[in-house]
Protein backbone atom coordinates (compact mmCIF):
# COMPACT_ATOMS: atom_id res chain seq x y z
CA UNK A 1 0.00 0.00 0.00
CA UNK A 2 1.17 3.72 -0.99
CA UNK A 3 1.15 6.80 1.42
CA UNK A 4 0.60 9.91 1.53
CA UNK A 5 4.20 11.63 2.39
CA UNK A 6 1.75 14.90 3.05
CA UNK A 7 1.09 13.52 6.51
CA UNK A 8 5.03 13.32 7.99
CA UNK A 9 5.57 15.53 10.16
CA UNK A 10 8.27 18.04 9.60
CA UNK A 11 11.10 15.70 12.13
CA UNK A 12 9.74 12.81 10.08
CA UNK A 13 10.19 14.41 6.94
CA UNK A 14 13.62 15.76 7.71
CA UNK A 15 14.77 12.28 10.07
CA UNK A 16 14.13 10.62 6.40
CA UNK A 17 15.80 12.37 4.23
CA UNK A 18 18.67 12.74 7.07
CA UNK A 19 19.46 9.31 7.19
CA UNK A 20 19.44 8.51 3.22
CA UNK A 21 21.95 11.38 2.86
CA UNK A 22 24.04 9.58 5.64
CA UNK A 23 23.68 6.24 3.77
CA UNK A 24 24.49 7.87 1.02
CA UNK A 25 28.15 9.18 2.07
CA UNK A 26 28.87 5.39 3.68
CA UNK A 27 27.53 6.03 7.55
CA UNK A 28 26.15 2.79 9.23
CA UNK A 29 23.02 3.36 11.51
CA UNK A 30 24.05 3.03 15.23
CA UNK A 31 21.43 1.75 17.31
CA UNK A 32 21.65 1.99 21.21
CA UNK A 33 19.57 0.74 24.66
CA UNK A 34 17.86 3.89 26.02
CA UNK A 35 19.78 3.79 29.46
CA UNK A 36 23.50 3.30 30.95
CA UNK A 37 24.74 3.00 34.12
CA UNK A 38 24.41 6.36 35.89
CA UNK A 39 27.95 6.32 37.49
CA UNK A 40 28.82 6.44 34.13
CA UNK A 41 27.79 9.73 33.99
CA UNK A 42 29.02 10.56 37.05
CA UNK A 43 32.38 9.73 36.02
CA UNK A 44 32.53 12.00 32.60
CA UNK A 45 29.92 14.78 34.14
CA UNK A 46 32.51 17.58 32.92
CA UNK A 47 31.72 16.45 29.25
CA UNK A 48 27.90 16.80 29.89
CA UNK A 49 25.62 19.75 29.91
CA UNK A 50 23.97 19.68 33.48
CA UNK A 51 22.06 16.87 35.30
CA UNK A 52 20.31 16.56 37.33
CA UNK A 53 19.63 12.83 35.53
CA UNK A 54 16.38 10.79 35.14
CA UNK A 55 17.62 7.66 37.23
CA UNK A 56 15.55 4.11 38.52
CA UNK A 57 17.58 0.19 39.81
CA UNK A 58 17.62 -1.97 37.57
CA UNK A 59 16.49 -5.52 38.88
CA UNK A 60 19.71 -5.88 40.05
CA UNK A 61 20.19 -2.83 42.02
CA UNK A 62 22.10 -1.22 39.79
CA UNK A 63 21.45 2.70 39.27
CA UNK A 64 21.01 3.57 36.28
CA UNK A 65 19.99 6.93 34.02
CA UNK A 66 18.10 7.54 30.95
CA UNK A 67 20.87 8.50 28.30
CA UNK A 68 21.40 12.42 28.63
CA UNK A 69 24.00 12.30 26.02
CA UNK A 70 24.64 9.64 22.88
CA UNK A 71 28.54 10.34 22.09
CA UNK A 72 29.97 9.00 25.20
CA UNK A 73 28.00 5.96 24.42
CA UNK A 74 29.56 5.33 21.33
CA UNK A 75 32.98 6.80 22.06
CA UNK A 76 32.77 3.87 24.83
CA UNK A 77 31.57 1.23 22.48
CA UNK A 78 33.54 1.82 19.42
CA UNK A 79 36.25 -0.59 17.49
CA UNK A 80 38.22 2.29 15.62
CA UNK A 81 41.57 2.36 14.70
CA UNK A 82 43.12 4.32 12.72
CA UNK A 83 43.19 2.28 9.91
CA UNK A 84 39.82 1.11 10.17
CA UNK A 85 37.37 4.50 11.44
CA UNK A 86 34.01 3.80 12.22
CA UNK A 87 31.36 6.03 10.47
CA UNK A 88 28.05 6.03 12.59
CA UNK A 89 25.00 7.99 12.19
CA UNK A 90 22.14 7.75 15.06
CA UNK A 91 18.32 8.61 15.71
CA UNK A 92 17.85 8.69 19.56
CA UNK A 93 16.82 10.32 22.29
CA UNK A 94 17.94 12.30 25.00
CA UNK A 95 16.91 13.27 28.52
CA UNK A 96 18.00 16.50 30.05
CA UNK A 97 16.92 19.19 31.99
CA UNK A 98 15.50 22.12 29.81
CA UNK A 99 17.31 25.22 31.01
CA UNK A 100 14.26 27.35 30.68
CA UNK A 101 11.72 25.67 32.39
CA UNK A 102 13.92 23.71 34.64
CA UNK A 103 11.63 20.04 33.97
CA UNK A 104 13.11 17.03 32.20
CA UNK A 105 12.84 17.45 28.44
CA UNK A 106 13.21 14.11 25.78
CA UNK A 107 14.76 15.81 22.90
CA UNK A 108 14.74 14.04 19.73
CA UNK A 109 18.80 14.25 17.89
CA UNK A 110 20.38 12.73 14.47
CA UNK A 111 23.92 13.09 14.77
CA UNK A 112 26.78 11.52 12.71
CA UNK A 113 30.39 10.92 13.98
CA UNK A 114 33.67 9.86 12.35
CA UNK A 115 35.61 8.09 14.80
CA UNK A 116 39.45 7.11 13.94
CA UNK A 117 40.10 9.82 11.31
CA UNK A 118 39.44 13.55 11.60
CA UNK A 119 41.82 14.63 8.75
CA UNK A 120 41.49 17.31 6.25
CA UNK A 121 39.29 14.88 3.90
CA UNK A 122 36.98 13.62 6.91
CA UNK A 123 36.47 17.67 8.05
CA UNK A 124 36.04 18.37 4.96
CA UNK A 125 32.90 15.69 4.52
CA UNK A 126 31.76 16.60 7.86
CA UNK A 127 31.02 20.37 6.99
CA UNK A 128 29.54 19.17 3.86
CA UNK A 129 27.44 16.89 5.32
CA UNK A 130 26.27 19.38 7.99
CA UNK A 131 25.30 22.01 5.60
CA UNK A 132 23.43 19.54 3.28
CA UNK A 133 21.53 18.90 6.68
CA UNK A 134 20.71 22.16 7.32
CA UNK A 135 19.63 22.07 3.51
CA UNK A 136 17.00 19.68 4.40
CA UNK A 137 15.66 21.51 7.29
CA UNK A 138 15.19 25.09 5.98
CA UNK A 139 15.97 26.95 2.42
CA UNK A 140 17.75 30.00 4.26
CA UNK A 141 20.61 28.59 6.55
CA UNK A 142 24.21 29.59 7.51
CA UNK A 143 27.11 27.10 9.11
CA UNK A 144 29.41 28.73 11.57
CA UNK A 145 32.82 27.45 11.96
CA UNK A 146 35.86 28.07 14.52
CA UNK A 147 38.42 26.72 15.70
CA UNK A 148 39.81 25.50 19.55
CA UNK A 149 43.22 25.91 18.42
CA UNK A 150 42.77 29.56 17.13
CA UNK A 151 41.54 30.48 20.35
CA UNK A 152 43.76 28.74 22.68
CA UNK A 153 46.92 29.82 21.04
CA UNK A 154 45.81 33.48 21.15
CA UNK A 155 44.95 33.16 25.79
CA UNK A 156 47.81 30.51 26.15
CA UNK A 157 50.75 32.67 25.87
CA UNK A 158 48.59 35.59 27.81
CA UNK A 159 49.23 33.66 30.88
CA UNK A 160 45.45 34.48 32.63
CA UNK A 161 44.58 32.74 35.83
CA UNK A 162 41.69 30.07 35.35
CA UNK A 163 39.43 32.66 36.34
CA UNK A 164 40.60 35.79 33.82
CA UNK A 165 40.31 33.38 31.07
CA UNK A 166 36.93 32.05 31.86
CA UNK A 167 35.89 35.73 32.08
CA UNK A 168 37.28 36.85 28.89
CA UNK A 169 36.17 33.52 27.12
CA UNK A 170 32.32 34.47 28.33
CA UNK A 171 33.17 38.68 26.52
CA UNK A 172 34.17 36.39 23.22
CA UNK A 173 30.92 34.11 23.21
CA UNK A 174 28.84 37.22 23.82
CA UNK A 175 30.74 39.92 21.39
CA UNK A 176 30.95 42.37 24.28
CA UNK A 177 33.59 44.33 23.30
CA UNK A 178 33.17 46.88 26.36
CA UNK A 179 33.15 43.97 29.03
CA UNK A 180 36.44 42.97 27.91
CA UNK A 181 37.74 46.85 28.67
CA UNK A 182 35.87 45.80 31.71
CA UNK A 183 37.78 42.52 32.16
CA UNK A 184 41.08 43.96 31.12
CA UNK A 185 40.37 46.27 34.31
CA UNK A 186 39.51 43.76 36.87
CA UNK A 187 42.37 41.16 35.50
CA UNK A 188 44.84 43.62 34.96
CA UNK A 189 45.22 42.71 31.16
CA UNK A 190 48.17 44.28 29.20
CA UNK A 191 47.08 46.85 26.50
CA UNK A 192 48.72 44.54 23.69
CA UNK A 193 47.15 41.69 24.58
CA UNK A 194 43.67 43.71 25.35
CA UNK A 195 44.56 44.76 21.74
CA UNK A 196 44.44 41.54 19.75
CA UNK A 197 41.52 40.46 22.44
CA UNK A 198 39.31 43.25 21.02
CA UNK A 199 40.23 42.36 17.21
CA UNK A 200 39.09 38.70 18.10
CA UNK A 201 35.57 39.44 19.17
CA UNK A 202 34.62 41.48 15.75
CA UNK A 203 36.18 38.65 13.71
CA UNK A 204 32.88 37.49 12.44
CA UNK A 205 31.22 37.07 8.85
CA UNK A 206 31.66 35.30 5.52
CA UNK A 207 34.77 32.68 5.94
CA UNK A 208 37.42 34.53 3.07
CA UNK A 209 37.00 37.93 4.16
CA UNK A 210 37.36 36.93 7.66
CA UNK A 211 39.81 34.31 7.33
CA UNK A 212 41.83 37.30 5.89
CA UNK A 213 41.38 39.72 9.20
CA UNK A 214 42.91 36.75 11.31
CA UNK A 215 45.22 36.33 9.04
CA UNK A 216 46.79 40.19 9.02
CA UNK A 217 46.94 39.93 13.33
CA UNK A 218 50.13 38.94 15.14
CA UNK A 219 49.60 34.95 15.66
CA UNK A 220 51.71 32.43 17.58
CA UNK A 221 52.28 29.24 15.81
CA UNK A 222 49.23 27.35 17.25
CA UNK A 223 46.85 30.18 16.42
CA UNK A 224 48.79 29.61 12.28
CA UNK A 225 48.32 26.34 12.20
CA UNK A 226 44.07 26.56 12.55
CA UNK A 227 44.10 29.26 10.65
CA UNK A 228 45.97 27.03 7.86
CA UNK A 229 43.43 24.31 8.24
CA UNK A 230 40.68 26.74 7.92
CA UNK A 231 42.05 27.83 4.46
CA UNK A 232 42.29 24.35 3.44
CA UNK A 233 38.32 23.72 4.47
CA UNK A 234 37.93 26.86 2.85
CA UNK A 235 38.91 26.36 -0.44
CA UNK A 236 37.88 22.89 -0.59
CA UNK A 237 34.53 24.13 0.45
CA UNK A 238 34.91 26.60 -2.20
CA UNK A 239 35.71 24.31 -5.07
CA UNK A 240 32.61 22.08 -4.62
CA UNK A 241 30.35 25.66 -4.52
CA UNK A 242 29.20 25.22 -1.19
CA UNK A 243 31.48 28.16 0.62
CA UNK A 244 28.66 31.48 0.45
CA UNK A 245 26.59 29.60 3.60
CA UNK A 246 29.73 29.38 5.72
CA UNK A 247 31.30 31.96 8.22
CA UNK A 248 33.49 32.09 10.25
CA UNK A 249 32.77 33.47 13.73
CA UNK A 250 35.87 33.07 16.74
CA UNK A 251 32.79 33.66 19.65
CA UNK A 252 32.14 29.88 18.91
CA UNK A 253 34.62 28.48 21.53
CA UNK A 254 32.56 28.05 24.63
CA UNK A 255 33.59 24.48 25.54
CA UNK A 256 37.18 23.72 25.54
CA UNK A 257 36.48 20.57 27.52
CA UNK A 258 34.25 18.75 25.07
CA UNK A 259 36.27 19.84 21.27
CA UNK A 260 39.77 20.66 20.67
CA UNK A 261 39.83 21.88 16.96
CA UNK A 262 37.28 22.32 14.28
CA UNK A 263 34.39 23.84 15.81
CA UNK A 264 31.20 24.04 13.70
CA UNK A 265 27.07 25.15 15.01
CA UNK A 266 24.14 25.63 12.31
CA UNK A 267 21.41 28.04 11.95
CA UNK A 268 18.34 27.82 10.02
CA UNK A 269 16.15 31.40 9.59
CA UNK A 270 13.03 30.51 11.23
CA UNK A 271 14.53 29.11 14.67
CA UNK A 272 16.08 31.76 16.81
CA UNK A 273 18.28 29.20 18.23
CA UNK A 274 21.71 26.46 17.09
CA UNK A 275 20.07 23.43 14.86
CA UNK A 276 23.34 22.09 14.69
CA UNK A 277 26.32 21.22 16.83
CA UNK A 278 29.49 19.72 16.49
CA UNK A 279 33.30 19.27 16.10
CA UNK A 280 36.71 17.86 17.09
CA UNK A 281 36.75 15.54 20.16
CA UNK A 282 39.77 14.06 20.55
CA UNK A 283 40.33 14.92 24.06
CA UNK A 284 37.14 12.86 25.21
CA UNK A 285 38.23 10.35 23.10
CA UNK A 286 41.14 10.23 24.94
CA UNK A 287 39.58 10.23 28.25
CA UNK A 288 37.48 7.02 27.25
CA UNK A 289 41.18 5.38 26.83
CA UNK A 290 41.26 5.64 22.90
CA UNK A 291 43.58 7.75 21.63
CA UNK A 292 42.27 8.66 18.38
CA UNK A 293 40.93 11.45 16.38
CA UNK A 294 36.76 12.09 16.22
CA UNK A 295 34.79 14.52 14.65
CA UNK A 296 30.93 14.50 14.52
CA UNK A 297 27.93 16.72 15.12
CA UNK A 298 24.45 16.68 15.93
CA UNK A 299 20.95 17.60 15.15
CA UNK A 300 18.52 18.67 17.71
CA UNK A 301 14.76 18.20 16.86
CA UNK A 302 13.33 20.14 19.85
CA UNK A 303 13.77 23.46 18.41
CA UNK A 304 12.85 22.47 15.18
CA UNK A 305 9.49 21.11 15.77
CA UNK A 306 9.06 24.32 17.86
CA UNK A 307 9.49 26.46 14.79
CA UNK A 308 8.80 24.60 11.74
CA UNK A 309 5.62 22.87 12.59
CA UNK A 310 3.54 22.63 9.65
CA UNK A 311 -0.60 23.87 10.40
CA UNK A 312 -2.34 21.20 11.64
CA UNK A 313 -3.59 19.36 8.72
CA UNK A 314 -7.88 19.33 9.15
CA UNK A 315 -9.19 19.02 5.99
CA UNK A 316 -10.88 15.36 4.40
CA UNK A 317 -12.16 14.75 1.30
CA UNK A 318 -15.71 13.52 2.35
CA UNK A 319 -16.90 12.60 5.49
CA UNK A 320 -19.77 10.14 6.20
CA UNK A 321 -22.78 10.91 8.60
CA UNK A 322 -24.53 8.20 10.16
CA UNK A 323 -26.23 7.52 13.28
CA UNK A 324 -28.34 5.12 15.02
CA UNK A 325 -30.35 4.13 11.86
CA UNK A 326 -27.69 3.93 9.75
CA UNK A 327 -27.03 0.34 8.08
CA UNK A 328 -23.65 0.04 9.54
CA UNK A 329 -22.46 -2.33 6.21
CA UNK A 330 -23.45 0.96 3.91
CA UNK A 331 -21.36 3.03 5.79
CA UNK A 332 -18.61 0.53 5.74
CA UNK A 333 -19.08 0.21 2.06
CA UNK A 334 -18.93 4.26 1.36
CA UNK A 335 -16.19 4.09 3.36
CA UNK A 336 -14.10 1.35 1.76
CA UNK A 337 -15.01 3.18 -1.67
CA UNK A 338 -13.80 6.30 -0.93
CA UNK A 339 -10.39 4.18 0.43
CA UNK A 340 -10.56 3.03 -3.07
CA UNK A 341 -10.34 6.46 -4.61
CA UNK A 342 -7.72 6.86 -2.49
CA UNK A 343 -9.96 9.72 -1.00
CA UNK A 344 -9.16 10.74 3.11
CA UNK A 345 -12.45 10.34 4.74
CA UNK A 346 -14.04 11.03 8.24
CA UNK A 347 -17.02 8.46 9.15
CA UNK A 348 -18.74 10.22 12.25
CA UNK A 349 -22.08 10.74 14.21
CA UNK A 350 -21.91 14.27 13.52
CA UNK A 351 -19.62 16.94 12.07
CA UNK A 352 -16.42 16.61 13.49
CA UNK A 353 -15.03 20.39 14.63
CA UNK A 354 -12.66 22.41 12.75
CA UNK A 355 -12.83 19.95 9.76
CA UNK A 356 -13.50 20.86 6.36
CA UNK A 357 -14.61 18.70 3.98
CA UNK A 358 -14.93 18.16 0.03
CA UNK A 359 -18.14 16.80 -0.01
CA UNK A 360 -20.61 15.41 3.03
CA UNK A 361 -22.93 12.24 2.86
CA UNK A 362 -24.91 11.21 5.36
CA UNK A 363 -25.87 7.71 5.15
CA UNK A 364 -30.14 7.20 6.11
CA UNK A 365 -30.84 3.23 6.80
CA UNK A 366 -30.05 1.83 3.72
CA UNK A 367 -29.32 4.90 1.44
CA UNK A 368 -26.31 7.43 0.63
CA UNK A 369 -27.50 11.18 0.31
CA UNK A 370 -25.34 14.06 -0.61
CA UNK A 371 -25.94 16.62 1.75
CA UNK A 372 -24.72 20.45 1.07
CA UNK A 373 -22.08 21.92 3.17
CA UNK B 1 12.29 43.93 9.08
CA UNK B 2 14.61 43.71 12.20
CA UNK B 3 12.48 43.71 15.36
CA UNK B 4 13.70 46.02 18.36
CA UNK B 5 12.51 45.07 21.87
CA UNK B 6 12.17 48.02 23.96
CA UNK B 7 11.61 48.10 27.93
CA UNK B 8 8.43 50.40 28.45
CA UNK B 9 9.53 53.34 30.91
CA UNK B 10 12.26 55.59 30.97
CA UNK B 11 14.70 53.70 30.01
CA UNK B 12 13.01 52.59 26.65
CA UNK B 13 12.33 56.36 26.09
CA UNK B 14 15.55 57.04 26.20
CA UNK B 15 16.69 54.24 24.16
CA UNK B 16 13.80 55.13 21.06
CA UNK B 17 15.36 58.82 21.52
CA UNK B 18 19.07 57.12 20.48
CA UNK B 19 17.30 55.01 17.71
CA UNK B 20 15.79 58.19 16.43
CA UNK B 21 18.72 59.97 16.27
CA UNK B 22 20.22 57.15 13.50
CA UNK B 23 17.29 57.90 11.71
CA UNK B 24 15.15 54.98 12.99
CA UNK B 25 12.06 56.91 13.87
CA UNK B 26 8.62 56.24 14.57
CA UNK B 27 5.88 58.27 14.26
CA UNK B 28 3.62 56.34 16.48
CA UNK B 29 6.19 56.53 19.12
CA UNK B 30 6.04 60.26 19.78
CA UNK B 31 2.79 60.18 19.80
CA UNK B 32 2.25 58.12 23.07
CA UNK B 33 0.48 55.37 21.64
CA UNK B 34 -0.98 52.30 23.82
CA UNK B 35 -0.20 50.31 20.82
CA UNK B 36 2.59 47.37 21.53
CA UNK B 37 3.88 47.08 18.47
CA UNK B 38 4.75 50.18 16.15
CA UNK B 39 6.19 49.74 12.50
CA UNK B 40 8.42 53.09 11.71
CA UNK B 41 7.02 54.28 8.09
CA UNK B 42 10.58 55.77 7.23
CA UNK B 43 12.62 52.65 7.99
CA UNK B 44 12.64 48.99 8.01
CA UNK B 45 12.32 48.50 11.67
CA UNK B 46 9.82 47.97 14.45
CA UNK B 47 9.78 48.42 18.17
CA UNK B 48 8.01 46.14 20.43
CA UNK B 49 7.00 47.83 23.79
CA UNK B 50 7.80 44.76 26.73
CA UNK B 51 8.20 44.66 30.21
CA UNK B 52 11.67 45.82 31.04
CA UNK B 53 12.14 42.05 32.57
CA UNK B 54 11.27 40.51 29.82
CA UNK B 55 13.14 42.24 27.03
CA UNK B 56 16.39 39.11 27.26
CA UNK B 57 13.41 36.81 27.00
CA UNK B 58 12.14 37.96 23.62
CA UNK B 59 15.30 38.19 22.44
CA UNK B 60 16.38 35.25 23.28
CA UNK B 61 13.62 32.87 22.00
CA UNK B 62 13.74 35.43 18.78
CA UNK B 63 10.84 37.22 19.49
CA UNK B 64 12.72 40.25 18.80
CA UNK B 65 16.32 40.35 17.16
CA UNK B 66 17.69 43.10 19.22
CA UNK B 67 17.11 44.50 22.40
CA UNK B 68 17.41 46.81 25.26
CA UNK B 69 17.93 45.88 28.49
CA UNK B 70 19.88 46.40 32.04
CA UNK B 71 22.70 44.68 32.41
CA UNK B 72 20.96 43.98 36.22
CA UNK B 73 18.66 41.59 33.87
CA UNK B 74 21.45 39.88 32.24
CA UNK B 75 23.24 39.30 35.17
CA UNK B 76 20.45 37.52 37.25
CA UNK B 77 19.22 35.53 34.42
CA UNK B 78 22.32 34.94 31.76
CA UNK B 79 20.56 34.45 28.67
CA UNK B 80 21.83 32.99 25.46
CA UNK B 81 22.12 36.15 23.70
CA UNK B 82 25.21 38.71 22.18
CA UNK B 83 25.34 41.85 24.54
CA UNK B 84 26.83 44.18 21.64
CA UNK B 85 27.25 47.58 23.28
CA UNK B 86 27.38 49.29 26.40
CA UNK B 87 24.81 52.07 25.92
CA UNK B 88 25.85 53.96 29.33
CA UNK B 89 22.88 55.43 30.40
CA UNK B 90 20.33 53.89 33.29
CA UNK B 91 24.03 53.93 35.30
CA UNK B 92 23.03 52.26 38.67
CA UNK B 93 24.88 49.45 40.49
CA UNK B 94 24.30 46.12 42.00
CA UNK B 95 25.47 46.48 45.81
CA UNK B 96 24.82 44.80 49.70
CA UNK B 97 23.04 47.60 52.03
CA UNK B 98 22.19 46.74 55.61
CA UNK B 99 21.07 49.06 58.43
CA UNK B 100 23.83 51.80 59.43
CA UNK B 101 26.54 50.36 61.65
CA UNK B 102 26.11 46.76 60.87
CA UNK B 103 28.65 44.25 61.40
CA UNK B 104 28.60 40.90 59.46
CA UNK B 105 28.47 38.18 62.01
CA UNK B 106 30.84 35.39 60.19
CA UNK B 107 29.96 32.62 62.56
CA UNK B 108 26.10 32.75 61.45
CA UNK B 109 24.21 32.01 58.44
CA UNK B 110 24.12 35.70 56.70
CA UNK B 111 20.35 35.90 56.16
CA UNK B 112 19.97 38.10 52.41
CA UNK B 113 16.69 39.72 50.69
CA UNK B 114 16.63 40.26 47.17
CA UNK B 115 14.86 40.54 44.00
CA UNK B 116 18.08 38.63 42.15
CA UNK B 117 18.45 35.57 43.93
CA UNK B 118 21.27 34.47 41.19
CA UNK B 119 23.05 37.63 41.39
CA UNK B 120 23.74 37.32 44.97
CA UNK B 121 24.28 33.37 45.28
CA UNK B 122 27.12 33.82 42.64
CA UNK B 123 28.18 37.19 44.29
CA UNK B 124 28.57 35.00 48.20
CA UNK B 125 29.22 32.02 46.54
CA UNK B 126 32.51 33.51 45.46
CA UNK B 127 33.21 34.66 48.97
CA UNK B 128 32.34 31.30 50.07
CA UNK B 129 30.09 32.76 52.40
CA UNK B 130 27.09 30.71 53.64
CA UNK B 131 24.05 33.01 53.04
CA UNK B 132 19.58 32.18 53.20
CA UNK B 133 18.14 34.02 50.37
CA UNK B 134 14.96 35.39 50.92
CA UNK B 135 13.18 36.22 47.52
CA UNK B 136 10.80 39.68 47.74
CA UNK B 137 9.41 40.83 44.76
CA UNK B 138 9.78 44.87 45.95
CA UNK B 139 9.94 47.25 48.98
CA UNK B 140 13.43 45.08 49.51
CA UNK B 141 14.80 48.16 51.70
CA UNK B 142 12.12 46.79 54.32
CA UNK B 143 13.28 43.68 55.03
CA UNK B 144 16.56 44.08 57.04
CA UNK B 145 14.53 47.19 58.91
CA UNK B 146 11.54 44.41 59.87
CA UNK B 147 13.93 41.91 60.92
CA UNK B 148 13.13 39.97 57.81
CA UNK B 149 16.73 39.97 56.74
CA UNK B 150 20.26 40.85 57.88
CA UNK B 151 21.32 42.95 54.64
CA UNK B 152 19.82 43.36 51.25
CA UNK B 153 21.36 42.95 47.76
CA UNK B 154 19.63 45.46 45.59
CA UNK B 155 20.21 48.34 42.81
CA UNK B 156 21.11 51.61 43.94
CA UNK B 157 20.89 54.86 41.50
CA UNK B 158 21.70 57.81 44.24
CA UNK B 159 20.97 55.98 47.14
CA UNK B 160 18.30 58.40 48.62
CA UNK B 161 16.00 55.24 49.32
CA UNK B 162 18.86 53.82 50.97
CA UNK B 163 19.46 56.97 53.49
CA UNK B 164 15.89 57.72 54.34
CA UNK B 165 15.80 54.27 55.69
CA UNK B 166 19.00 54.42 57.63
CA UNK B 167 20.61 51.99 55.55
CA UNK B 168 24.18 52.30 53.91
CA UNK B 169 25.82 50.22 51.41
CA UNK B 170 28.48 47.71 52.59
CA UNK B 171 29.80 46.50 49.43
CA UNK B 172 29.62 46.78 45.70
CA UNK B 173 28.78 43.84 43.69
CA UNK B 174 28.15 44.89 40.03
CA UNK B 175 28.27 47.83 38.28
CA UNK B 176 24.95 47.96 35.44
CA UNK B 177 23.69 50.12 32.30
CA UNK B 178 21.67 49.60 29.67
CA UNK B 179 23.09 47.37 27.42
CA UNK B 180 22.04 46.23 23.71
CA UNK B 181 21.21 42.91 23.20
CA UNK B 182 20.61 40.43 20.15
CA UNK B 183 19.51 37.06 19.31
CA UNK B 184 22.25 34.58 18.26
CA UNK B 185 20.44 32.65 15.19
CA UNK B 186 19.18 36.64 14.08
CA UNK B 187 22.45 38.08 14.11
CA UNK B 188 23.79 35.50 11.57
CA UNK B 189 21.33 36.04 8.97
CA UNK B 190 21.01 40.08 9.77
CA UNK B 191 25.07 40.68 10.77
CA UNK B 192 25.69 43.98 7.99
CA UNK B 193 22.57 45.86 9.40
CA UNK B 194 22.96 45.13 12.89
CA UNK B 195 26.33 45.87 12.65
CA UNK B 196 26.04 49.21 11.22
CA UNK B 197 23.54 50.02 13.93
CA UNK B 198 25.69 49.23 16.83
CA UNK B 199 28.18 51.06 14.99
CA UNK B 200 26.54 54.50 14.51
CA UNK B 201 24.90 54.18 18.23
CA UNK B 202 28.14 53.53 19.54
CA UNK B 203 29.62 57.02 17.86
CA UNK B 204 26.13 58.80 19.08
CA UNK B 205 27.38 57.94 22.64
CA UNK B 206 30.63 58.07 22.72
Amino acid sequence: MGYDREIWSVSERIGYELRSLYEQYGYRKFRMGRFEEYDFYVRNKEYLAGGPYITFSDLDGKLMALKPDITLSIVKNTRATCLQPEKLYYTESVYRVSREVREYREIYQIGLECLGDAGAYTSIEMVTLALKSLSCIDTEYVLELSHMCFLSGILGPMGLSAEAEREVMACLAQKSAHSLDEAAKTYAIDEKDLAVLQAVVRLSGPIEETLQKAQALTLGEESQRALEELSVLSEALQSLGIRSRVRLDFSLANDSRYYNGLMFRGYVARVPRAVLSGGRYDTLMARMGKALPAIGFAIYFDEIERYLKKPAQKAADTIILYDEQSDPCVVAQVMADCQQRGERAVAAPALPVGVSAGRVVRVLGATVKEERI
Amino acid sequence: MISIALPKGRMGDKAYRLFESIGLECRAMAEGTRKLVLESEQSDVRYLLVKPADVAIYVERGAADIGIVGKDILLETEPSVYELLDLKMGACRFAVAAPNGFVDDTDSILRVATKYPNVSKRFYQRKNRDIEIIKLNGSIELAPLSGLSDVIVDIVETGTTLRENNLSVVEDVAPSSARLIANTAAYKFRQEQIDEMVYRLAEVIA
